[in-house]
This record gives C-alpha cells, structure tokens and sequence, in this order.
C-alpha cells in the first residue's frame, strides 16, 4: 500500500513538472501559434548550464538561476533571430526550423560536455529522507514537488494577476486586437517565449539531481509534453497543469505493475484524447 | 453569346498548335524521369567507387531512398509532415526479420510481401488516429505514435523483438520464384538487389504522382477545403496515402534487416523518423528522388567528416545548421533548387502538361438532375430555415425557393444574415431548425462533398484556388470529382483521357482563360483568378450555382466581364446570387429576395422590389423607428 | 491642417483590390459619417486608417505627418482608436479587465469611474467575461474601450449593427454626448438616418470609390443620391 501512496507522490513530482514544461509550450502556441520543436533543447540546455554553474559556485539556487538564464538567453536569440521569420510561414515550416534549431542546441551541448551521462548531487538541503507519517521518501523529491507547485503558482500569477498576463490572456485569442489597442504586440511575444523558454530551463536543472543530465534526454521531455498537450488542450495553462499530473500518475502507477508499458500507457492515454476529445480536455474546440 | 464563342474557339486552336509544335518532345519528356533514374541506377556500381561509395553505402542509400519515395507521397505531394514514420519502417522490418529467423516463413519474397502489408495495416490504424486533426497537431501526434512502437518494441513485443538486441541472424537474401533460384550476396548483388526494388518502387511511385488519385493529393496539400467543397472525399485521400507511405516504409524496413543480416531496434527510434524528414526537406520534398539525394549527402557527409579527424564527432552539429539554412532560405531542397534552375535557364514554360489532349468538348458536361423537371419546379428550397448562436438569432424562419432555371438574387443591408443563410443553402452548415432541400431530396448540412456530388456547388467570395497549380490543373480537381465521385483508389491509372481532357477544355474556354491554361495560378490577374474561381464551380458539372458575390474586388470593366459571363452560362442551370452592387443584380436577377435582421423582408420582381417602400426603409434604417 | 487627411489610398485584401483613389479629410471636433452600401468599402476604409488593411498607395496623414506606414499600436498611440464591426470583445476576461488593457498604453486614460458612470449596465457587469455579454453590452464595451483611451479620433464601424431599438437609442444618446464634448468622430453606419442625425459631414462610398462629400442638409435635399447609392435604385 505504502509503494502505491509513494508512486502516486512520484507520479504527482513528475507530473508537475511535466506541467512546468508544458506550460510554456503550450501558452507559445496559444499566443505566437508556433510551435516550438526546440522546446526539450531548451530543457537540456538549462539542465547542463545548471549542472556548470553548480560546479563552480557550489550553489544549487544559483544553478537554478543559471541554468534559467542560459535558457532564456537562447530563447530570445531563437526568437529574434530565426523564429519572427517564420510566423507567417505554414506550420510544417516552424516544425522543421524548430526542429532543426534543437539539433544544433542539442549537438553543441554534446560537443562541450560529450555524450556521457552526467549525474548531479541534490543540494544539502535536499539530502536525505523525509517522513511523512507512514511513508519514507527522498526528501529531495518532496522539494522539487513543492518547487514545480510554487514556480507554477508563480507563473499562475503572472498570468491571472499581472499586466503582460493580462495581455498574453487576450493576445491568445485576440491579438490583432491588442495591437489596435496600443500594445506592441512583437514585444509581447518575444517576452511570452522567453518565459516559457526559461520555465523549460528551470524545469531542466530542477529535474537533474533526479534524471541524470544526457544530451538525448530533450526529445523524450519534448515527446512527453506534447502528449500533455494532447490531452490537456492547446493555449490552455489549467490544462497543461491537469494533463501534467496526468501524464505524471500514468508514468508513475503503471510503472508499479510494469515499468517498460508506463510509456506505451501514456500514448495509449493521448490515443483515447484524439479519438474522443480531439480538442484536449480543456482546449478550445477548433483550435488548430 | 457568339463574341465569347470566336474568342474561345480562337484561343483553343492557338493551344492546339503549340503543343503541336512541341509534341512529341513534350511526351517523352514525361518518361525522362524513369529513363535518367535506370540508367543511373545502372551506371553507378562502375562510377561512384572512384568517388569512394562503396556498394554497401550505395544499398544503403538506396533502401532511404525508398522509405522516402512513401513520405515524400504523403509530405512532399499531400502536404502531410508526419514524424513517425519509423513505426512503419520498424513494423515492416521485424515482421519481415522475425518470419526469416524464425522458419516461419522460407521464401524471403514473401516475408517482406507480408512485413510491407502488416506495415501498410498498422499504417491504416496510426492514419486513422492522427489524421483526425491537421498541421501541428498531425505531427505531433505523429511523433508520439512513433515513439510508443519504440517503447513497445522493448516491451510489449520484446518476445518477437529481441527488444534492445533486436534480430539477429537475418538469413541472406534468397530469391525464389520456382523457376528462378538466386542467391543474393552481400556486395553488389545486394546492391543490385535493392536496387531494382527501389526501381519498381520508383515506377509505381511516378504512376501515383501522375494518376488521378494524385492530382487529387496536390490539390489537397493546396487547399484542402475547396478541393472538398469540389465533391472529393479528402480525408480517405488522406488515408489512403497514409497507407501507401506506411508500406514503402515497411518494404524498406524489411531489405534492412536483409541487407545487414541483422534488425536493429533504432530502426524504431525518433532518430530514423528524423533523419527521413530531414533528408527528404534536404534533398527536396514534392519531386521523388528528393530522399535519395538527401540520404546521399546525409551518408556521404558522415563518411566524410569521419575522415576529417577533428570534424567528425560535430557532423550532426553541421548537418543540423545546413538544414536549418536550407529551411529557411531554400524552401525547396536541393532538388527543387536545381529544377528552379532549370527551368529558369529554358525557354518553354514551366508547367505545360505533356500528356493532356488539346480536344475541347462542345457541351461542357452538367449533371443531369435525377428526375424529370418541368421548367418553374423548385429545384433548391429551404423550409423555416433558422439559426441560432446561443442568444443570437442569426436566420429565423426563412423560406426561399429557387426554381428550375431561374436566376434569383439575395440582397440585405448589414447584418441581414445573407452569409449565414447562404451557408446553409449549401449545405455547409446545419440549420437550427427548418430544412433545405435539392430536387426533393433532403441535404440540411450533410456537409460540402456530398452537396458537391449531388450537383450544387458554390464560387467563393474570396478567391479559393489552388494557387500553385496551372489553370488547367485546377480544372481537372472538379472535373476528376465528378468522373470517379467522391473516392476513387485509381492510383495507378493514367491521368489523362480524352473525355477529361475535353471537358477541363470546355471549361477554361468557357471562362476565357484558355491562353492561361498552362499558367501557375498565383501569377494571374485578380480578375483572372476571379473567373477562374466561377469555372471551379461550373466545371463540377453542378446545375445549381451559388454565387457568393462573384463581382467583389472587381474594377468596373471586369464587373462588365463577369456579369456577361454568368448570363452566358444560364443554359440548363438554375442559380442564386448574393450581391452588393445593385446595378448589376437588377441586370441579371430574374426574382430576388430581401433579407433584413435576419428574417425574409419580402420577394419579388426586381421592379417590384425597387418599388416596395418597406425595401428602402430597410437599407436607409427607417426601420428602427417602429418598435421590436 | 486637418486632424486627419487621407490622400488618394488604394488599400487591397490580398490582392483584391478594394478601395480605389479614395481621399477624404477629417477635422478636430467634427462627426463624419462614412455611408454606402456593405461591400463598398467603408469598413475597409476605417481599418485601413487604423493600419489593418494593406494601403498600398496614397498617403494618410496626422497633423501632417505620414502615418501611412506604422503599425496598428502606433496609430493608437497618436490617439486612433478604432472600434470594429464585430467589437472583438475579449471573450475570456472580464469587463474590468477589459478595459484595464485598454487603459494600459493611454497617454492620459479616463477613470474607470467615469466609464461606469456613462454605462452602468457594464459596471453592474464588471466581472462578468466578455463572452457572458450580451450584443448590446458588448458594443457598449467595445466604445467604452475607446473612451477610456480618450482617443483623439474614434473610429465607429457599424455601433449600431444588430441591436434592439432601444439600445440603439441608448447608445445614440452616448455619441451624442461625446460629440457635444468635442469628440472627434467618423462613423460608419448602414443606418443612414441615425448617422446623419449625428454627424456634421458625410461621404458616400460605392464599389470601392468614394462618389459623394457633402452635409446632411445636402443630402436631405438630394434625395435620389441616398437611394442611388444606399438604398434601392428607384
């Protein structure tokens, strides 16, 4: 019983930061209507900036803010360099160029740390087990459960209670509009991209002291928060958070019985989505 | 009437004596494609080794190759970007690898007859989960899909797999046919193995390119929704590529694990579907051989940046930002460079259709209506037609009824609901309550196809064109619909017939583009473009028209133009007009109907109508004085 | 100089060509009003003076400076606000915040008291999501927007389009107002007598042209020019 409440605390660990990941892919499309194949590079690349910083300073917060920072950086040179280009080209285009930006992200990283899997150590305050009544669990674990939980209530804050979240709000459904409103809706968009850039890279260093850091680990991240997409709706941030634990629990509990079908499940899960409710389950209908 | 008749008669005979002129050239030159890549094919195991291509490089190439005849079917000619194309060429290899080692299956033919045919089943159930939605979504889930085989490969069916080990011990190539006995070793009888598959391969896949089922693809990766208002059936198109493209991935799959005697598991990883997109996007989607030549520079460039000691670990990192550049500035590959180029250096224009027949039909064909009409019996009629959004009462209670041969026009001030109403006249949309009905027969939203088949269709207000396809490759969509119906699996039929031909003649006369037939859509005349848009709908053979403001964004000669034109085109039709500019619906329409806040104001005369009092109040807001 | 001069403009969809050499001017404190039949070009004509239509050439001009070429938010900045045919309301946030996105990037915005005092019925709804509105209040809405920038020029495209009788004259009253102010405005209206009871010039155009410029006193005198080309020719 006790592993079932302890897969079921892993599956919500993962799923929310699932969710963080997610999140940013998700409000990129709702607003620029692109999406972003670079989005698991960004993760990779915050992952093993991080992973540097940590090992000069010693600091996991100053990782995380490192690691945070390289990844915006690359988000906004993606953005103004390349991706303005590409928003009134067709879709398979941004597909393509995104996709090809994550190779030369991933194959850099790879060229400086090589190809070897890098383990990084939890911070001291992350060491050790935690006791919650019958349970034991990594402490380390809890933290980061309680870490997605509070960037993403940060980033809910952002969203539902500031300006620019008022502004990426009605520039998802409107943006034409916000434009003839006086808003430059460019500036808008660059911001929306570097944040959702920097969620992924914050998500990457968060998550290293758990998956150890491999040059390859971007696309399965990718592929995973696609499926959240899937089944929590495009442009939606409360269905990227509900498709996050979703995904999360699916990975977590059929692991219990079978740790080679968690994935199988999980597509399984996205397959049933698109056959009943192509839109997500919090997507708005139509929303290609 | 008989002005518009020399003109097209002139121009047809000028169309006639340049393909006169050029003929028999122009027909071989449809073949050349087949010849070069032969003889290529040929020629290569005794010029490419100066190079340094070894024969195990070249088979390698080769089996790419013909995993990407099947995706450029479906990325470069439908417009499909699929990133799971390694399921099928996984599926297609173990099922193929498995049947071999394990004895179950003797003759190597059939093991991978039956790899292709269970990759082509699983392609059938993949196509009909992703391609219900399009775009990102299509190939995002695409991408999932591919990777869930990958997981099952190591799980579900590691039994049969091998799981990370894959198969190994893929018994060497045998042919056997009874009569024949070979046995292909490694080397260049393998190579010449491969390679006649990936001829044949080649050969059906050029068939496809230019049968009818493949004009019907390039018109949906051109717009999609006009070629299904145009009465195909596009998503079993869809399907069916899916399928086909899921097969050569299976095909190629198998000669794989023949080829290296052993079935990797990465046959499977996101990696193979990658590497296939990238070098079909490389080399040049929508022209075939674009893969091929893709893999060559992907394969070659890796041999040869190994060599280059220092360069060899960033040959990804490389080919990544060639790709990228290539994306972005050369949109078409390699191959659709150098074919820019070619075509650029010549003199003949680009796209003439070598195989099409210069006959042209005297009658252009209208589908007879399924009963006997009498003039004057209603032949489109909607019945207490109303729509609802929520608390917005867009049409409420309207009835229209158009009858056999009449011109009848729709007008309303802003507001009226003439889009809505429209809409559901053509069956596009539902109603909310009330009925439409064509010659009888009910079609309240059965959807644009099946209203397209039944013999009605519409002109947009918005030009809808296929804008890189010629005219007359545009004109055979509509045409090609109504000779095989909404789905026909003719893909290896040949396109050209003299009855298409003569019809798709008839209608570019018909609307005075014929000295345009051959040229690409995009670079025509608004107004061009606007009558090529009213010979989309006539060349449906549809003997009921709607015309959704056929003379918007036209200048005042081109309005002249087009009012002549929908006069000259009444015979055996029935049509309804909706239009702003008065002038020209008073000319033309014979009954119209008034349309205001959503409701039928009145119906009449175009005398009556000007004079009726409660007409002019309307359009000059007289209206809003009395109360609600 | 006029607060607004638009010099001989070809604005196009695509490349449909929709307005042809049209030249109109507006001065400060004025209403003019924009008529003609749907599909003649009015509502092309007032996006194009916001920057949402391709003007491909001709010149706009405010208090003589080209304007022709900038960006949507930058003719919104002079203090151009267009308020559009189909109101684009944002249907996922409130009324409030409606209106707080409004205010963002106005130079000297009206308090979101004076906006309610003029609307009760959106203060009563002030929570309430775009999309809950009805038409009425979201055209209400849609001209509180404006108000709350206080633009320079606001642009009216239809205002009156679809809405009960009694709202129309609701939201007359509310022009009126405004332009008693001093509110420079231009109006288009398929409802020629509500637009030429409010406006003090008006222009006519028809496929694309504009074929007439005069007051409505001229108009009313004119009679078979406003059934030539508003009405149904006689």
């Amino acid at each position: 019983m006790s592993l079932f409440f302890s897969q079921l605390f892993n599956g919500l660990t993962t799923g929310l930061l699932l969710a963080l990941i997610s999140t940013g892919l998700t409000i990129i499309y709702g607003t620029l209507g692109v999406i972003n194949f670079a989005h698991g590079a960004l993760f990779v690349v915050g992952g093993y900036a991080g992973y540097t910083v940590y090992g000069l300073t010693d600091s996991f917060v100053l990782a995380l803010a490192g690691g945070s920072a390289v990844a915006l950086a690359c988000g906004l040179v993606m953005e103004r360099g390349l991706m303005r280009k590409f928003y009134s080209r067709p879709p398979e285009d941004q597909i393509l160029v995104t996709f090809g930006l994550s190779i030369i992200l991933i194959e850099i990283i790879r060229g400086i740390y090589g190809g070897v899997s890098l383990s990084v150590s939890p911070p001291e305050w992350g060491m050790g087990i935690a006791r919650i009544g019958s349970l034991i669990y990594p402490m380390y674990r809890l933290e980061t459960l309680a870490i997605a939980a509070v960037t993403l209530l940060v980033l809910y804050f952002i969203l539902y209670r500031t300006s620019l979240g008022l502004v990426v709000r009605a520039g998802i459904e409107d943006a034409q509009m916000v434009d003839a409103l006086g808003i430059n809706i460019k500036r808008a968009f660059l911001v929306v991209f570097g944040l959702g850039a920097m969620a992924a890279g914050f998500a990457g260093v968060v998550n290293s002291p758990i998956v150890a850091l491999t040059p390859d680990m971007g696309f399965r991240y990718l592929v995973e928060s696609f499926v959240v997409v899937v089944i929590g709706g495009v442009g939606s941030f409360p269905g990227a958070i509900v498709g996050g634990i979703i995904a999360g629990e699916i990975l977590s509990l059929t692991a219990m019985v079978n740790p080679q079908y968690s994935d199988v499940m999980l597509f399984v899960a996205m397959a049933l989505v698109l056959v009943f409710r192509p839109q997500g389950l919090m997507g708005q209908e139509g929303r290609e | 009437m008989s002005s518009v008749h020399t003109t097209t008669a002139a121009s047809a005979a000028s169309a006639r004596s340049v393909k006169q002129a050029g003929g028999g050239g122009l027909v071989m030159r449809g073949r050349l494609p087949e010849m070069w890549v032969g003889l290529g094919l040929v020629l290569a195991p005794f010029v490419l080794p100066a190079i340094g291509m070894s024969p195990d490089l070249l088979t390698r190439i080769l089996i790419l190759g013909l995993f990407g005849l099947g995706f450029d079917l479906l990325f470069g000619y439908t417009g499909l970007l699929s990133f799971g194309q390694a399921a099928f060429f996984g599926t297609g290899g173990f099922v193929t690898a498995y049947l071999l080692t394990d004895g179950v299956v003797g003759n190597m033919l059939l093991a991978l007859a039956i790899g292709t045919v269970v990759a082509a089943v699983t392609g059938l159930l993949i196509g009909y989960l992703t391609l219900r939605r399009t775009g990102i979504y299509f190939a995002m889930s695409t991408l999932a899909f591919g990777e869930m085989f990958f997981f099952m490969e190591n799980s579900v069916f590691k039994e049969y797999t091998g799981g990370e080990n894959g198969i190994a011990g893929v018994p060497s190539p045998e042919i056997a046919l009874g009569f024949i006995h070979i046995k292909v070793s490694s080397g260049w009888p393998m190579y010449w193995f491969v390679a006649l598959v990936f001829f044949v391969g080649y050969l059906i896949a050029r068939r496809i390119v230019r049968s009818p089922f493949g004009a019907v693809l390039k018109a949906i990766q051109g717009n999609p929704k006009r070629a299904m208002a145009l009465g195909h059936a596009i998503q079993s198109y869809k399907l069916m590529v899916f399928v086909v493209a899921a097969a050569y991935g299976g095909l190629a799959g198998g000669l794989l694990g023949l080829f290296q005697s052993y079935m990797p598991p990465d046959a499977f990883s996101l990696d193979t579907s990658a590497q296939l997109v990238i070098q079909t996007v490389m080399g040049g989607a929508g022209t075939l051989l674009g893969p091929l030549l893709g893999a060559t520079i992907w394969l070659y460039l890796y041999d040869g940046l190994q060599q280059i000691g220092s360069l060899g670990p960033y040959w990804k990192l490389i080919l990544g930002v060639v790709f990228v550049v290539l994306v972005t500035v050369f949109r078409r590959g390699v191959a659709g460079a150098l074919i820019q180029f070619w075509q650029r250096t010549r003199t003949l224009p680009a796209h003439i259709d070598a195989d099409a027949s210069s006959k042209v039909a005297s009658v252009l064909d209208i589908v007879p209506p399924l009963a006997t009409t009498r003039p004057g019996a209603p032949v489109l009629e909607a019945r207490g037609v109303s729509k609802h959004y929520g608390g917005l009462k867009a049409n409420s209670d309207i009835d229209f009824t158009l009858r056999e041969g009449e011109l009848h026009g729709v007008i309303g001030p802003n507001g009226a609901g003439k889009s809505t109403f429209f809409a559901m006249l053509a069956g596009e949309l539902p109603t909310t309550t009330g009925k439409v009905f064509f010659r009888g027969q009910e079609i309240t939203g059965i959807g644009v196809t099946s209203v397209c088949q039944l013999g009605m269709s519409k002109s947009y207000q918005i030009n809808q064109l296929f804008e890189h396809l010629t005219v007359r490759q545009n004109m055979m969509i509509p045409v090609l619909a109504r000779l095989r119906g909404r789905y026909r699996s003719d893909l290896l039929r040949s396109l050209h017939s003299d009855h298409l031909d003569s019809q798709v003649n008839a209608a570019i006369a018909l609307v005075d583009l014929s000295h345009h037939a051959d040229t690409q859509v995009s670079e025509m005349s608004y107004g061009e473009k606007r009558r090529l848009e009213i010979g989309l709908a006539l060349a449906t053979g549809a003997n009921v028209l709607l015309f959704d403001e056929p003379l918007a964004g036209l200048g005042p000669e081109e309005r002249v133009l087009v009012v002549a034109l929908l006069k000259s085109i009444r015979q055996g039709r029935s049509m309804v007009i909706v239009e702003h500019d008065m002038d020209a619906m008073f000319e033309l329409a014979e009954r119209i109907t008034v349309l205001y806040e959503g409701r039928k104001l009145t119906e009449g005369t175009p005398d009556e109508i000007r004079r009726d009092p409660s007409v002019q109040a309307a359009y000059l807001g007289g209206m809003d004085d009395e109360s609600a | 100089m006029s607060l607004l001069e638009v010099d001989k403009i070809n604005s196009y969809y695509g490349d449909s060509h929709i307005l042809f050499d049209v030249s109109m001017r507006i001065e400060e404190h004025e209403v003019v009003a924009l008529l003609g039949r749907n599909g003649a070009g009015k509502s092309t004509t007032m996006k194009s003076l916001m920057g949402m239509v391709e003007v491909k050439s001709g010149s706009i001009r405010h208090r003589g400076v080209e304007i022709q070429h900038l960006p949507p938010y930058g003719r919104a900045a002079l203090g151009i606000q267009l308020v559009p045919e189909e109101r684009r309301v944002f249907g996922s946030i409130s009324v409030q915040e409606n209106l707080q996105l409004a205010a963002m990037t106005a130079a000297r915005p009206r308090s979101l008291d004076e906006i309610y005092a003029t609307f009760p019925r959106l203060a009563e709804r002030k929570r309430n999501r775009g999309k809950q509105l009805s038409g009425g209040e979201q055209q209400m809405l849609a001209i509180a927007r404006a108000m709350i920038r206080n633009a320079d020029i606001i642009l009216l495209d239809e205002p009156f389009e679809g809405l009960a009788p009694l709202i129309v004259r609701d939201l007359m009253a509310v022009c009126r107002q405004l332009a008693d102010d001093g509110q420079t405005i231009v109006i288009v209206e398929q409802n020629v007598r509500a637009a030429l009871s409010l406006a003090d010039r008006a222009y006519i155009v028809n496929n694309g042209h504009v074929v007439y410029e005069g007051t409505p006193k001229d108009l009313h005198e004119n009679g078979e020019i406003i059934e030539r080309y508003l009405g149904v020719k006689a």
